[in-house]
């Protein structure tokens, strides 16, 4: 991965969390789309199914469509496969472990997509999103997006001493990734304070979970997945079928 | 770690590895360092298949003006390091007298490793301290000859599978089965030069035919002003 002039970073046995700040009108129309699915599902849907956990409030296909985001999502996914592809060996290594290889172009689509809206003692325990009930899609690549923080917890008014970043603190996102070998260097934990308007993308692979927090307010974002699949493999599937095809007749 | 504008990328569990291609006057004074040094140790060669190192001097980086360079890339590194997501706040935690406001680098150990026909180097980290409780916390290493038959253009595939001459690096975590790999093997360009945490596990597979392989390796040790402080006061 090239960092600068004459300066490259490489890590392929990383999971990388990449982030970004979502253009303004952006964020409003993913608030819009928030809005509407929270206020749809409002009158049907049991917000905790008896626990303490939040229930997911799904996101139907056509909304992001609908909302003209979709184009966006879509452009950073393909930025954070550019990335990925560029961390030392990754490319030559999908071109090995995927059939059909070497891999020219890749396709990625929304597989699922969901709002989250986390009230004061809501959690989400540690999860990944890669291991999907035998009814869901598979994914590889997921995302998170910031829309509405709790007062308490905005950055200004957060007392940002380092430790707690290492530390965790109230309503906070922690990645704990593999790896964190060396005691100076690495570290498993990273716990981020959510802000709105950032977009984390990252392997559906990488565990996290949300923390709760005390008092007033709402911590709402979007979560979603992504399915990716290259060209080779798309024209591969086609063959298959067309030999199906062909041998049913 | 800002990679362009608006665009972040973090992973504080990873070992990084970092690169950059050394300007070629500097790389002229690092090939005759290395001359220099083996002129001098003539006779101390090989007793295995593995071949010995060639004790250079942290004074000769000095004499031959390849020192400020050397130390102007392991802080770019520590600085890459410290951008890392939250290893900045890690450091300040597990090294004692944080926060850190600045690092002090120092090479503790370089030598030459000079590779001919069917030598190879073994799976291995820097990560020792040394008889003087020095720890080396970051090493490096740079390629100042390769033989003839190892500049060759690279397949895709042998990045994945290891070639003849290829150093291999073997990073903790690969959890991703697409994302991710625990092997990463590099073929060796001269005047290219790699820093990575001295944790980091690699190895030098062997070739063959003539010619050289060579190579500058170090280790470094680096300290806060905060524990330096530390130090001066407790030795009154």
């Amino acid at each position: 991965m090239k960092m600068g002039e004459n300066w490259h970073v490489n890590a392929p046995w990383a999971q990388l969390v990449c982030s970004t700040q979502i253009p303004e009108d952006k964020v409003v129309k993913f608030y819009a789309i928030s809005n509407e699915v929270l206020d749809e599902a409002e009158a049907t849907d049991d917000p905790y199914g008896n626990g303490v956990i939040p229930l997911p409030w799904v996101i139907p296909y056509d909304k992001f469509g609908k909302y003209g985001v979709t184009e966006y999502i879509m452009e950073m996914i393909q930025h954070y496969l550019d990335t990925i592809l560029s961390n030392g060996n990754i490319h030559s290594h999908l071109n090995t472990i995927i059939p059909g290889g070497p891999h020219t172009q890749w396709h990625s689509r929304i597989v699922a997509a969901w709002v989250v809206s986390q009230k004061e003692n809501d959690y989400i325990p540690v999860h990944t999103h890669h291991l999907n009930g035998a009814h869901e899609e598979s994914c590889k690549i997921s995302g998170i997006l910031y829309l509405k923080v709790p007062e308490q917890m905005k950055v200004d008014n957060v007392d940002n001493n380092d430790i707690a970043i290492r530390g965790g603190r109230d309503g906070q996102i922690l990645f704990t990734g593999m790896g964190g070998v060396d005691p100076f260097s690495t570290t498993m934990q990273y716990n981020i304070q959510p802000e709105v308007g950032w977009l984390y993308l990252f392997p559906s692979s990488l565990n996290h979970q949300v923390y709760p927090f005390k008092g007033e307010g709402e911590r709402r974002g979007i979560s979603f997945n992504i399915d990716v699949i290259s060209q080779e493999q798309l024209d591969i599937m086609i063959l298959q079928n067309e030999e199906e095809q062909n041998a049913d007749e | 770690m800002q990679m362009s504008e608006n665009w972040f990328v973090d992973a504080p569990w990873a070992q990084l590895l970092c690169s950059t291609k050394i300007p070629a006057d500097t790389l002229q004074r690092f090939i005759t360092m290395s001359d220099e040094v083996l002129d001098v140790a003539d006779g101390l060669g090989n007793t295995s298949v593995i071949p010995s190192s060639w004790e250079i001097s942290p004074e000769k980086f000095q004499e031959h003006d390849v020192l400020s360079y050397t130390m102007e890339m392991v802080s770019k590194y520590m600085n890459t390091m410290l951008s890392n997501g939250n290893v900045k706040q890690n450091m300040d935690n597990v090294i004692s007298d944080g926060p850190h406001t600045q690092w002090n680098s120092r090479i503790i150990t370089a030598w030459i490793v000079s590779q001919k026909e069917d030598d190879y180097l073994p799976v291995h980290a820097h990560n020792q301290v040394t008889a003087d409780h020095q720890f080396a916390k970051i090493s490096g290493v740079m390629y100042l000859k390769l033989p003839k038959q190892m500049e060759r253009k690279l397949d895709e595939t042998s990045l994945k599978t290891g070639k003849d001459g290829q150093i291999a690096f073997t990073g903790m975590g690969d959890a991703d089965p697409l994302q991710t790999t625990s092997l990463y093997n590099i073929q060796p360009e001269i005047g290219w030069f790699y820093i990575f945490p001295s944790t980091l596990n690699h190895q030098v597979y062997p070739f063959k035919g003539e010619g050289e392989r060579r190579g500058i390796s170090f280790n470094v040790d680096f300290m806060s002003k905060e524990q330096l402080e530390k130090l001066q006061k407790l030795q009154g």
